[in-house]
């Protein structure tokens, strides 16, 4: 209420009353108030000492001074040049975003007074003073220090430093490293952090440009795409124009890559007429780009999606893509096994990859690894944790273990995979004491060839059942039907439905006698419930069951299991596995999230990188997606210029060039961005658009070619009779 | 409650009586304002201010705007305030301006503004301000009907000064006397009346945050 009073009595107070501009005038004080705020954005008291020094200048008749003055104080710093900057970090040109490392670069070239063509070619980067220290791929990735300092309303001024060297990328990661610590019998948490720390290498950018190469512009411009974003985006904001502005409906489209199509609709004319002109262009300048990419390196699980908001900024010999693994697989039999027979190393992998997801429904007493030392370790990790896990996050307020979680997760223990009955009941045959363990699929079991006892001996002991078959099987619906099991059927058949979708987790947990949560639990409750039950909803999960299903069969199957040593068999499907292990590894991120987290509850989860680029010529395999090989192979990061020369392309690289930084030069050496600079400057200051009025424009851009210094144009600008603050007409 | 009502009450009628919609045009005190004419005065009086275009402030402009109005560093806070601050930026930063086009301004922008100056004087009456020359006169640890009136009205003078680089006008002057008589006369049947902070009396403090407030969330110290 008392903002209310305040808020209408300020306003009613001075709302209307503008001082009397005349008797303003008289006070060299008022005037110099009226520069230092227009000057810094930053609202000044008139008995501010700054002011007074100003004031001097004025009286002398020395109004530049001033304004210099004013570009030379903190506040110039914290409001104008920060705004300036934060608005050309983003596309929408706002100051609501957060402030970030290529704002940061900004800023500082601003305050040092250099040239500001630097913001797109600086070999040097700036960093908050002591905040910015990375110490590891994980502050690297996790960490935003500029806006740990816009949190501390910190002055920037003083703050921000000039670091003579190129910012750090991630470049590779160490696979002796990884492999030593994921051999460590740790924890999760433990094994994330070592690799955090010890085992993705931060190095020197090999081709820094400025903001082109700061992690803020990465992440904005080449997550995933084809790095045509960047393209646009530096169009947009440091020349003031447009793709189709920039377009060459005239120029060879020998440039243009493989995932545009020549023939849109079946018409070559829909291309000529919408696509060429500016494909032309910027896919001629997106292969200074080839070389980039950005991605999360490392999933960081123990911290959840913290590790992963910021990602990392990948160069070269970067990843994107995470696998899991195992060591005790990888030190094995099996691997072995499957090496020896000659089996490829894409087999290896993936098999590897497939054999965990089958050890996360412990196969392991079928296996010979099992007997390693840390598995039972692990085992009983795995147990306790699912028990605490399940205990902690049910919502019920339950401070002692719960013997029916204890119960529940010993029964994980004994899950045999298989989809075709066929096929595992031939495998049983083996194993008859793991019967009741089995998964099956009882549409296909309750087929003409397995008779109805057969199926309800086994059936009567099933945990759950996965229904993604043929259900038009009339014998096994009815049979299903009067089972309550069935009702995970129709909750599949619907699973899209968010209340089946918790229907389902619930019917899991009632699996595991986790009754009457319905009664026990608010709506919230169970909602964070549900995401805790990562691990049963994981059981439930019908399409994963239906992935794993087929890999463990592969496996299974393929593979002499029975004590003798693992053998490969002759014509494993070697391609369907892989396709189903991506298949996986391809799904929505809340699967995934889900597995991971299970994963991590067996202190499994151990994330590798593969590589992203060509390893021969180090561009990025995206920027050659796309099927139409009549398409521009991107070979380097070699680049076009095929703009029009309207935009005043000057300089050694006016025609193209290598790399990043090249490109960056290509950009600040034009007129346009001398042009686009001196208008958001000038309309940061004054308010007023150039656009309309090109002579002043192109008066006011030559004033900035003179030295390229934003400090001076600022100053230049606030005391002209152009901007408007004043209306000066004697001297200067 | 009671206090606030009245308080709008007696600002509505304030205002109605002073016909509100018409003020004149303000005449600046420079004898007050101590920006008399030095010695060139004319070689200024070729220099027009212009003032129709003004900027809204964002949040960090208004919050770097009435630090600089009160002189205070943000490096200079305790924590505990710095944090108090910072969480009212937070909160406001989406709620202030995004555009500075001024005549885009918002109920919600100046309530806001309001707010977050709110904040940064709560900050400053209950550190700085105790021995701040803009509370020249205003002892705290007396009620705030125990200080003169135009000790108060002293204080709303050095703010506006501060702030808006120019004396009250008479308009403005008798608003602000009827909001601090009312507001005395409100602060001495509070429950709180009594109510000392450390050695200070509370609702002195309150008054001194509000005479800040009011001059700080006004448009001549939100906007450039």
């Amino acid at each position: 209420m008392w903002i209310v009073m305040v808020i209408v009595f300020s306003w009613a107070t001075s709302a209307q009353q503008a001082p009397n501009v005349n008797d303003a005038l008289k006070s060299h004080r008022v005037l110099a108030k009226k520069i230092y705020e227009r000057t810094t954005g930053v609202k000044v008291s008139i008995k501010d000492p700054i002011v007074e020094q100003m004031a001097k200048e004025i009286k002398n008749d020395n109004l530049l001074a001033a304004a210099k003055l004013a570009t030379q104080s903190p506040a110039f710093t914290n409001v104008r040049a920060r705004n300036f900057a934060l608005r050309l970090s983003n596309k929408s040109n706002s100051v609501g975003v957060d402030l970030n490392d290529m704002a940061t670069l900004i800023i500082g070239i601003i305050r040092d007074d250099e040239d500001f063509r630097e913001i797109l070619t600086s070999k040097n980067h700036y960093q908050i003073k002591n905040i910015t220290y990375y110490k590891n791929y994980l502050e690297f990735s996790a960490r935003n220090p500029a806006t740990e300092a816009d949190d501390k309303i910190l002055d920037l001024h003083d703050n921000i430093e000039k670091i003579n060297k190129p910012p750090y990328i991630v470049t590779t990661i160490n696979p002796g490293k990884i492999a030593a610590i994921n051999a460590e019998p740790i924890s999760q948490l433990e094994k994330n952090l070592k690799v955090s720390e010890q085992g993705i290498e931060l190095k020197e950018n090999p081709d820094p440009a400025g903001v082109l190469t700061t992690n803020y512009f990465a992440q904005s411009q080449f997550s995933g795409g084809s790095n045509r974003r960047g393209v646009e985006f530096v169009v947009k904001n440091f020349l003031c124009s447009s793709m189709p502005e920039i377009g060459n409906p005239n120029a060879s489209d020998a440039f243009v890559g493989r995932d545009v199509d020549r023939f849109v609709g079946g018409s070559n004319a829909n291309y000529v007429n919408n696509c060429k002109s500016c494909h032309t262009v910027m896919d001629g300048l997106r292969s200074a780009f080839a070389k980039v990419d950005y991605a999360a390196f490392y999933q960081d699980m123990v911290t959840g999606n913290n590790g992963l908001a910021y990602g990392s900024f990948a160069n070269q010999l970067a990843d994107a893509r995470a696998v899991w693994t195992d060591v005790e697989f990888n030190q094995s039999p099996l691997e072995k096994e499957l090496k020896t027979k000659g089996a490829s190393s894409t087999l290896v992998a993936n098999t590897t990859l497939a054999y965990n997801l089958d050890y996360s429904f412990p196969l392991k007493n079928t296996y010979s690894a099992e007997t390693s030392t840390t598995y039972s370790e692990k085992k009983a990790k795995m147990i306790s944790t699912m028990n605490t896990n399940l205990l902690l996050k049910n919502a019920e307020g339950v401070a002692a273990p719960n013997p029916t979680y204890l119960s529940m997760a010993q029964k994980f223990n004994r899950v045999l995979l298989g989809l075709s009955f066929r096929d595992v009941v031939s495998e049983l045959a083996a194993r008859a004491s793991l019967k009741e363990q089995i998964l099956i699929n009882p549409a296909v079991a309750y087929s003409t060839t397995n008779a109805k006892p057969a199926w309800l001996a086994i059936k009567n002991h099933l945990h759950y059942f996965i229904l993604t078959a043929d259900t038009s099987i009339a014998g096994a619906r009815d049979e299903v039907a009067n089972d309550k099991k069935t009702i995970l059927y129709d909750i599949f058949a619907n699973k899209t439905l968010a209340a089946n979708i918790s229907k389902y987790n619930q019917i899991c947990l009632d699996k595991w006698d986790q009754t009457k949560i319905d009664a026990q639990t608010s709506e919230s409750g169970k909602n964070s419930l549900r995401l805790s039950m990562s691990q049963a909803f994981l059981i439930c999960d019908l399409e994963f069951r239906k992935n794993l299903s087929f890999i463990g069969e592969q496996l299974l199957l393929k593979l002499k299991t029975n004590g003798a040593p693992l053998e490969l068999q002759i014509g494993a499907n070697e391609l369907l596995i892989i396709n189903h292990v991506n298949m996986y590894f391809n799904a929505d991120r809340s699967r995934r999230d889900y597995f991971n987290r299970y994963l991590q509850s067996q202190n499994r989860l151990i994330s590798f990188g593969g590589t992203n680029f060509n390893g021969d010529t180090g561009v990025a395999n995206k920027m050659n997606n796309g099927s139409f090989t009549y398409g521009a192979e991107v070979k380097s990061d070699d680049f076009t210029n095929l703009a029009s020369s309207s935009f005043g392309w000057r300089g050694p690289n006016k025609d193209g060039g290598t790399g990043i930084n090249q490109f960056g030069r290509m950009i600040a050496d034009s007129q346009a961005f001398s042009s686009c600079v001196t208008k958001k400057i000038f309309q940061s200051v004054c308010y007023k658009d150039l656009s309309a009025d090109p002579k002043l424009l192109k008066k006011w851009t030559q004033q900035f070619e003179v030295n390229y210094k934003i400090k001076s144009l600022v100053a230049d600008i606030v005391i002209s009779k152009d901007c408007g603050l004043i209306n000066k007409t004697a001297g200067n | 409650m009671r206090f606030y009502k009245l308080f709008l009450l007696a600002f509505v009628i304030s205002f109605n009586f002073t016909n509100c919609s018409n003020f004149s045009e303000p005449v600046a005190d420079q004898l007050v304002l101590g920006l008399q004419c030095e010695e060139n005065c004319d070689s200024i009086t070729t220099f027009k201010v212009a003032n129709d275009q003004d900027e809204n402030l964002d949040v960090r402009q208004a919050v770097e705007s009435y630090l600089s109005i009160l002189g205070m560093k943000a490096s200079s806070l305790s924590s505990n305030n710095l944090t108090s601050i910072n969480n009212e930026k937070k909160r406001r930063k989406a709620l202030l301006a995004q555009d500075p086009d001024y005549t885009k301004i918002s109920t919600i922008n100046m309530l806001s503004q309001t707010s977050l100056a709110g904040e940064i004087c709560r900050t400053f009456v209950t550190t700085d301000g105790l021995k701040s020359p803009l509370f020249s006169g205003v002892t705290f640890s007396q009620k705030p009907n125990q200080i003169p009136l135009n000790n108060w009205m002293n204080s709303v003078h050095n703010f506006a000064l501060q702030a808006w680089g120019r004396s009250l006008t008479t308009e403005e002057s008798i608003a602000f006397k009827d909001f601090l008589q009312v507001s005395m006369t409100e602060a001495s049947r509070s429950p709180n009346s009594d109510k000392i902070v450390g050695t200070n009396s509370l609702e002195s403090l309150n008054l001194g945050i509000m005479i800040c407030t009011t001059v700080l969330a006004s448009p001549e110290a939100s906007s450039l």
